[in-house]
């Protein structure tokens, strides 16, 4: 009689996400094994785009998915739990590089741009079979994760949530407390500011 | 830090205005202006190379690139948390026994009344409410010997190949013969409400 005993996961993971969501607010942890199995890697390279680095990535993933576990009860339409996983690590996002302090929100200064040769430790593409085009492209996204990284932390997570993670712009409205208006005007000027940092490459 | 509302090139056009008319030739300005012209290029790249990030996170669930995900030990933690925290609810009395009374969690009936519905082909159950009956006094908790619930609710999602009565019926006998066989508590009422048809 355990909520673990007999429902295999591989049966719960062909289940449609209301189904799953809905099971998992009566506390079926299967369930919502299912649903950490299908949002973990997207919202970690959210954070990580958010936050800059793997450990603080991770940490805010798994700090919004225990959270989210705890407040499942709350949840009055399943067919929002997406959006409200996004809601609940922007804020974590938002709150740890407000507590880094001021340093996160500096300008992107040319003289601060990593080495390109150095290590890398960023969420990137491997490089694709042409090795003259691979390595113009690996380092393109390269220098764009770092451009992306130095704009203020609002703009970010728009930039992030709705070019990358293609995410509603209502969703990301919400997920920010914000209107939809102020959401494209941010992603707007997110594309300003990254098209002057690319052109400062030339 | 201070960032533009509309941030402009050397020549007055912004950057917005560029990038509205990126989908079309260079107008007659854009074609002479150099800075125009870089701007075009940087948003055309910047374009591209979303675009190309885009692409990535479809495959990043499938990438041998270890690095685009977190490592294995976030699930691992987040799963033993809601192990550990599991919400079993009110303890309700499931027969008695020379020691004393059986008492069983809310947690563990609701996932036996889920699988005895799912276990009906085209139905996948969702939400599980247990209404449990008010004690005669008016009291808290239940009256010793007396049924312990009014009701059992199963919110379901069906198959759009079968029939509501038909699966509404096998939801009832099964969920009544897990119970009482089981554990030994009426379910009383057994509701069930459709919430979704999905096909397949």
């Amino acid at each position: 009689m355990d909520s673990t005993a007999p429902e295999a996961p591989h049966d719960a993971a062909a289940l449609d996400e209301d189904t799953l969501v809905a099971r998992a607010q009566d506390g079926d942890v299967d369930a919502f094994e299912v649903l950490v199995v299908r949002y973990e890697g997207r919202l970690y390279r959210y954070a990580y785009g958010m936050v800059g680095n793997r450990q603080d990535a991770e940490d805010v993933v798994q700090d919004a998915l225990i959270r989210a576990w705890r407040a499942l009860p709350t949840l009055t339409t399943p067919g929002a739990f997406g959006g409200w996983l996004y809601r609940i690590t922007s804020r974590r996002c938002l709150d740890l590089l407000q507590r880094a302090g001021s340093r996160e929100t500096e300008p992107w200064a040319p003289e601060e741009m990593p080495d390109s040769t150095a290590p890398r430790d960023t969420v990137g593409p491997r490089p694709p079979s042409d090795p003259a085009a691979a390595t113009e492209t690996a380092h393109q996204m390269d220098d764009l994760t770092r451009l992306v990284h130095q704009l203020p932390p609002p703009l970010r997570a728009c930039w992030l949530m709705r070019e990358v993670q293609e995410r509603p712009y209502r969703e990301i409205a919400q997920a920010l407390s914000i209107s939809e208006a102020t959401v494209r005007g941010r992603i707007a000027r997110a594309r300003a500011e990254l098209a002057k940092g690319m052109m400062s490459w030339r | 830090m201070a960032i533009d509302e509309h941030p402009r090139l050397g020549c007055g056009r912004s950057i917005d205005d560029v990038w509205a008319g990126i989908d079309r030739p260079p107008d007659s300005h854009e074609a002479d202006c150099e800075q125009c012209r870089a701007a075009r290029a940087s948003l055309q790249t910047l374009r591209s190379i979303t675009a190309r990030q885009r692409a990535l996170e479809e495959t990043a669930a499938t990438d041998p690139d270890e690095s685009l995900r977190p490592s294995s030990r976030v699930r691992e933690n987040v799963l033993a948390v809601a192990r550990a925290e599991v919400r079993r609810g009110r303890r309700i009395p499931a027969g008695t026994t020379e020691l004393g009374p059986v008492l069983v969690s809310e947690q563990a009936l609701v996932t036996l009344v889920r699988l005895a519905a799912d276990s009906v082909p085209g139905v996948r159950t969702r939400r599980i409410e247990l209404t449990p009956r008010r004690r005669t006094d008016g009291g808290l908790g239940y009256d010793p010997g007396a049924p312990v619930l009014d009701a059992v609710t199963c919110r379901i999602a069906i198959s759009h190949t079968v029939s509501v009565p038909r699966v509404s019926t096998e939801i009832r006998h099964r969920v009544t013969a897990v119970l009482s066989r089981h554990i030994a508590v009426d379910p009383g009422a057994v509701n069930i409400v459709v919430e979704d048809v999905y096909d397949a």
